[in-house]
């Protein structure tokens, strides 16, 4: 009993580091904030494992992803609404914007030019992908990036295996319009 | 050939495949804070299931042992029941010289014979009767009816 249970552990130990960088940049390109991206993997390994920890592993990862697309949407939503109401604050406008000067500082490592290139390009790749409609965005990252099948993708998405492929489709073709067929 | 998630690979051209192979670089460079913040989460979550499970174990004894309790205070009770008070429990013992009742009723003489004795018996001791069934005894050795 014991046993099953720390191997049971394990699994999902394995899973969720297996997911957790992916997921990471999933969220951080819906949200576009770092905090607010570890916030949301967090809630989704939590909720993961209190409430479908028992299910067959092969059934995480859709569940998984699930939990994390409604997150994010979640806090957008409330990131919307807080926006509005602090908008009427105006002795909060200039708080509201703030950001980590550790962050802002530029990283030690040794920073060649292609390695600046290699950054510009990341950067507009999330701004384009940033831009997308959401559904757009789930599609393409799900089946692109997690590597998700049509039917699992739709799972996640809570909708028919038709609709991913309109909305992957139609992402492809908005950020080969905005980056150039050329980008890499 | 499947993936190791079960899934068709997905056939992408080149311009997908240079996002993929960007994303899931960005994904695997992450810096060490956000690593390490991923990292707490994931214990943090998995701590979680262990502390679920030991409430779990917790909530089960908590509900099982008064349920055992009460089993074994009604066993008890149910002991000490059976052994103090028999004669509650236990079904009555046949009642002896039934038979012999039911031919008193059956049989008109007898009971006639009985109404007598016992009509007798309220006024007084029925002294002649007795006499007579003691010298019955004593000449014959058992008393005859009649």
């Amino acid at each position: 009993m014991e046993e099953s249970t720390q191997t049971h552990s394990r699994e999902l130990d394995r899973f969720l580091a297996e997911v957790e960088s992916k997921a990471f940049r999933i969220a951080q390109i819906g949200l576009r904030n770092e905090q607010d991206a570890l916030d949301a993997v967090q809630d989704a390994m939590l909720k993961l494992v209190r409430k479908y920890a028992q299910r067959p592993a092969q059934e995480w990862r859709p569940l998984f992803y699930r939990i994390l697309e409604n997150g994010i949407r979640d806090l957008q939503r409330h990131r919307t609404v807080r926006s509005r109401v602090m908008a009427w604050l105006p002795w909060n406008a200039e708080t509201e914007d703030f950001e980590d000067p550790v962050k802002l500082a530029p990283d030690p490592a040794p920073g060649p030019v292609a390695q600046l290139q290699g950054q510009q390009a990341m950067a507009l790749l999330d701004a384009a992908l940033g831009e997308l409609p959401a559904r757009q965005r789930q599609a393409f990252l799900l089946r692109s990036f997690e590597g998700l099948d049509v039917e699992r993708a739709a799972q996640v998405m809570g909708c028919s295996e038709g609709s991913v492929k309109t909305h992957h489709f139609r992402a492809v073709q908005t950020l080969r319009a905005r980056l150039g067929d050329s980008w890499q | 050939m499947k993936d190791k998630n079960g899934a068709e690979p997905m056939e992408m051209d080149e311009f997908e495949q240079r996002i993929r192979a960007r994303l899931v670089e960005s994904a695997e460079s992450l810096n060490g804070r956000t690593r390490s913040a991923l990292a707490r989460a994931r214990h943090a979550a998995l701590e979680q299931l262990r502390g679920h499970r030991v409430s779990m174990q917790r909530a089960l004894w908590r509900v099982w042992m008064p349920t055992g309790v009460f089993a074994m205070a009604l066993l008890v009770t149910f002991l000490i029941t059976e052994h103090t008070l028999p004669s509650r429990s236990r079904p009555a013992p046949p009642l002896v010289g039934a038979s012999d009742d039911f031919s008193l009723f059956s049989d008109p003489d007898a009971f006639e014979l009985s109404n007598d004795l016992d009509m007798n018996l309220s006024d007084g001791l029925d002294l002649e009767f007795y006499e007579w069934a003691a010298g019955n005894i004593a000449s014959s050795g058992a008393p005859t009816s009649g």
